[in-house]
């Protein structure tokens, strides 16, 4: 008896799906790398906001004047609670501490116009100075990032060592990551004339990546709804593995909740698709694009098969469930085909983050190279090569792997 | 590791099952998710239909065979092969109710056919345990109709 | 082995060497002893001489199918059912020894005493008158001596000297043998062949291991009345059995050399037979049986230092008696007697037990039914129970057992004790666990088999007597 149960048992364990005995995956098809971490925003544990009230923000403070700057600011400053707001010097120090309510009415009545210059190494400095990042706190830069410091008797050397400054102060905080948000908004002439109807000013967020991910979500659904959102651009990410599932396949069948599928029958079809779902929630917005998706996204099948990305769907939400919360799926279809050689193939996928992804409009606006120029962006260029130059982003590019067997 | 394919002959593929479902997600996701439960249970099904049947082909031969009454005729070991399927089938219904689950509306009728084809193994078993016990030199009481030879 | 060398004399000596062929089937255990019966009785064409011889016949027969291993190997006797040897004198001697033919007289007592030769005036002559009656003298020898000790003195005597059995009996007769005598004290054969012959065994000087064998002996006393004899037309008259027998123990009280004496009888005479000479078709009796057991309890006591006087009593004065009013000392006798007819019954069913696990284990299967050697254990087991039933039904009845016909319940077949074993079933399950506990095949003899485990199988139950 104890014989027949093992023959039944033997027959069933020794039926092979991976019949190429990839190293990756068991004889019967199990995946045998460990699972890897995926990339969660996170809550900050204390938030900071800090405003910079130099003279080429003036536009943007008129007294008792309506601008699409004011509207927003104040609706991402008072959506966090009760988080004083601080407001920096011209040494770039914190000139004065405001409750939310205490600022708002400052910032309606023109309180904040100013003669300024804008010293952002120094803005930097206090704001990084005062952040406890690894313990999740983050910080909020809200300013037109202009670096202009004309007071100063050697403005042009300045200027020209403004990157190194950036990079020398960002590289003093390892595991520190940058998010800059690109808003526009109206700018008012001391007459209150609209003289530039979208006049870019930037959130900055400074934190670790993951809370970072989460304010960077929260402010860019605010100015989205708005209509005031343009851009943003991100540095200092570790973005880990991508976390992923599977839709129904086609032509296979799951094995079990394994990255494997079996009975791929090439007398029914000669392909077989794989619908692979990614969860983009937490990343760059950028990457939620069909095109850019596709072309970031590296598959290829290593026993000789052929494999393609098919069609995309993207799904974006950033009112999940009518909330505020954002979620942005693709489900990605990988379609294998001409498994000749072998029963069976292992497709590799991995997704790429590539740095410098942005538009050419954003390009030219923060290389602008007028300071006077309202519709630009002077020196923020710079200032996001000096970051980039101290932090870049990292993920993980060990591939994923799915098993695709005939053997069922 | 599961033992699905024990009882291919008796159920639908896992293609077949799932297609069903294919133009509803959710509802394949539960599909597929009831399945791997199944295969992941049918080894407790065959250890059970493996357990009754040799415990019962041995309870037959040798204890109910030290009770007096002519147990060892024939009737009595048929009767005991009848005992053993209907065991079965009742102790995989409940295996089956207690370790797989799912709100698929399916899943009992799967269970049914499961302890059906449960009960079959269980009745091979016991035929199969009982031709050997009546050609070893293990002393019974039973009468050994299933000798060969002298 | 040691042998008992059994002397029947007499019809009566007949009737209870039956008992004891009877007995011994049952398993009755004889301490060692093969019994050798020799049959002393003049009365040729005594039917029960007959069914005696064919008794004897068969349970040879059965127990030498019981004891065949096959090729030259024999096997040790059963355990139980036929575990005595029983030998007839001729086979000891592989000679033509029949003791009834070199006895049998075809003349009447006055020829063989040659009166016709004697002249009136002979003083002889007178004498012979004054012993003998005319019908006396007129009676025929080969229908034995008709309750008439005083012509079997006679002719008796002069038939044991020179006997070709008695012949036999000293050439086999070994030491450690035992003798046992049974005879009738109210008869004529018995009453004077008991005394002869002891005598003749005591004074053989010229053969100690005759001479000094330790005799037992039963003397069987009136236990049933004949017929009327002027209404029968027969010469035997019972009325007249008691003053024989006290003459007859008058007798014995003076002379009677046996280490070992038994008595057996009944205190008033219930059983009432035919009286037909020549038939002599009396049932057996309850006093056979007793005296028959009295054998079986000489064998295992030792030398006594002087004669003893043996008798054995009931509990009580009832007219069919049972365990309760036999008494103890009867239990062994009851169980015996029981574990026979409820082998009876197994013999009935076992051959339409067609799935008997015995059948594939043992090969007691159809064709073992139908052979020789279970036919004539059946017939004998019939026998026995034809005896039972005689010794039930009659007089004084012995009648422990309960009549159990088949598919009946089992636990009340003895009276007045409950078996464990409600019917077949539970003899039959004994019989396969006995067989599974003994070796696989040991000797292929299966009559053995059936007997071994059917006797372990029933004993299971019966033991608790």
């Amino acid at each position: 008896m104890a014989a027949i149960a093992t023959a039944i048992i033997f027959a069933s364990c020794t039926k092979v799906i991976n019949t190429v005995n990839d190293p990756h995956f068991d004889k019967k098809g199990f995946a045998l790398d460990s699972l890897r971490a995926s990339f969660q925003a996170q809550a900050p544990s204390a938030l900071g906001f800090y405003v910079e009230v130099s003279g080429s923000m003036n536009g943007f403070f008129r007294s008792n004047q309506d601008t699409r700057f004011k509207k927003d600011v104040w609706s991402i400053v008072s959506n966090f609670g009760e988080n004083d707001v601080a407001v920096l010097s011209n040494e770039g120090t914190v000139a004065g501490k405001y409750a939310v309510q205490d600022f708002r009415s400052r910032m309606n009545r023109g309180a904040f116009v100013s003669n300024q210059e804008t010293m952002v190494p120094k803005m930097v400095n206090t704001i990084l100075q005062n952040l406890d990042y690894d313990n999740g706190q983050c910080a909020v830069l809200i300013s037109d990032m202009k670096y202009s410091p004309e007071r100063q008797r050697d403005v042009k050397v300045l200027l020209s060592q403004y990157q190194d400054d950036i990079r020398n102060e960002i590289g003093k905080y390892p595991g520190l990551a940058v998010c800059m948000i690109m808003a526009t908004s109206d700018y008012l002439s001391a007459s209150n004339k609209v003289i530039a109807e979208d006049s870019p000013y930037y959130f900055v967020i400074f934190g670790k990546d993951n809370n970072v991910a989460f304010m960077r979500n929260c402010i860019a659904t605010l100015l989205e709804d708005n209509g005031n959102f343009r851009e943003s651009i991100e540095m200092g990410f570790d973005y880990e593995s991508p976390a992923y599932s599977f839709g129904i396949p086609k032509n296979a069948l799951q094995f079990f909740n394994e990255p494997t599928f079996i009975g791929y029958n090439t007398d029914f079809s000669d392909t077989c698709v794989v619908n692979l779902k990614l969860d983009l929630t937490n990343y760059r917005w950028k990457i939620a694009d069909e095109d850019i998706l596709r072309k970031n996204l590296a598959v290829k099948a290593c026993y000789g098969s052929k494999v393609s990305v098919g069609d995309i769907n993207l799904d974006v939400t950033n009112h999940f469930n009518q909330g505020f919360e954002r979620k942005a799926s693709a489900v990605v279809e990988l379609k294998v085909y001409d498994m000749f050689a072998t029963d069976s193939d292992v497709i590799e996928w991995t997704l790429n983050h590539p740095d410098q992804l942005i538009s050419n409009d954003f390009s030219q606006i923060i290389s602008c190279p007028n300071e006077s120029d309202l519709t630009g962006s002077f020196s923020v260029d710079r200032f996001i090569g000096g970051v980039f130059n101290a932090i870049q982003n990292v993920w993980d590019k060990m591939p994923n792997r799915i098993l695709v067997s005939k053997k069922d | 590791m599961g033992l699905l394919d024990l009882y291919k002959w008796g159920l639908p593929s896992q293609a077949e099952h799932l297609n069903r479902y294919r133009d509803n997600e959710p509802l394949y996701n539960m599909a597929r998710s009831f399945w791997n439960s199944l295969d992941s249970a049918s080894i407790y099904f065959m250890i059970a239909f493996l357990a009754i049947g040799l415990a019962i082909v041995c309870f037959y031969y040798y204890g109910y065979n030290k009770w007096p009454g002519r147990k060892y005729k024939i009737q009595h070991w048929a009767l005991w092969l009848g005992i053993t399927a209907a065991l079965t089938v009742a102790a995989t219904l409940i295996l089956g109710a207690a370790i797989v689950s799912s709100n698929l509306q399916e899943k009992f009728g799967f269970l049914l056919r499961i302890s059906l084809i449960n009960s079959v193994y269980s009745i091979l078993v016991y035929f199969i345990a009982s031709l050997i016990i009546c050609n070893i030199p293990v002393p019974t009481n039973a009468y050994r109709f299933l000798k060969i030879g002298k | 082995m040691a042998k008992v060398f059994v002397f029947c004399i007499g019809g009566t000596g007949l009737r209870v060497m039956k008992s004891v062929v009877m007995l011994a089937a049952s398993g009755m255990k004889t301490h060692g002893y093969d019994i050798v019966p020799v049959i002393l009785d003049p009365h040729v064409d005594l039917e029960e001489n007959t069914v005696l011889t064919t008794t004897i016949g068969d349970y040879i027969k059965v127990y030498n199918n019981a004891t065949s291993g096959g090729s030259a190997q024999q096997l040790n006797a059963p355990e139980g059912f036929f575990n005595t040897r029983i030998i007839r004198l001729e086979d000891l001697d592989n000679e033509q020894n029949s003791t009834s033919a070199s006895m049998a007289e075809k003349k009447s007592f006055g020829q063989y005493l040659n009166v016709g030769a004697l002249s009136n005036e002979d003083v002889n002559h007178y004498l012979i008158q004054t012993l003998y009656s005319k019908d006396n003298l007129k009676n025929s020898l080969s229908v034995g001596f008709k309750g008439n000790p005083n012509v079997g003195t006679v002719v008796l005597n002069e038939m044991i000297s020179g006997a070709d059995w008695y012949d036999a009996f000293q050439r086999h007769c070994e030491k450690g043998d035992r003798v046992f005598i049974i005879s009738s004290i109210f008869g004529g054969t018995g009453a004077s062949g008991y005394p002869l012959l002891e005598k003749k065994i005591k004074e053989d000087v010229a053969h100690p291991q005759v001479q000094n064998a330790l005799m037992g002996a039963v003397t069987v006393l009136p236990y049933f009345s004949l017929e009327d004899p002027t209404t029968s037309g027969s010469d035997i008259d019972s009325s007249n059995f008691y003053t024989k027998t006290k003459a007859a123990l008058t007798y014995y009280e003076k002379s009677v050399k046996s280490d070992y004496l038994y008595y057996a009888g009944e205190q008033s005479l219930k059983a009432q037979y035919k009286n037909n000479e020549k038939e002599q078709k009396d049932k057996a009796h309850l006093v056979e049986l007793v005296a028959a057991s009295a054998l079986f309890d000489f064998l295992e006591r030792p030398a006594p230092n002087s004669p003893q006087a043996m008798t054995r009593a009931i509990r009580e004065n009832v007219d069919a008696l049972d365990l309760n009013t036999l008494g103890d000392g009867y239990k062994d006798i009851v169980k015996n007697v029981a574990n026979m007819m409820i082998f009876d019954l197994l013999l009935d069913i076992l051959p339409d037990e067609l799935q008997f696990p015995l059948k594939k284990t043992r090969g007691l299967n159809k064709d073992f039914y139908l052979d020789q050697p279970f036919g004539s254990l059946n017939a004998f087991v019939k026998q026995f129970r034809k005896w039972y039933a005689e010794l039930s039904e009659n007089q004084r009845g012995f009648a422990p057992l309960n009549r159990v016909s088949k598919g009946e319940k089992l636990t009340p077949i003895i009276k007045t004790i409950s078996l464990k074993a409600k019917n077949e079933s539970y003899y039959l399950l004994k019989m396969i666990e006995a067989s599974n506990k003994e070796a696989k095949n040991e000797h292929g003899n299966k009559l053995r088999y059936l007997l071994d485990f059917a006797y372990n199988g029933i004993t299971n139950y019966t033991d608790r007597i």
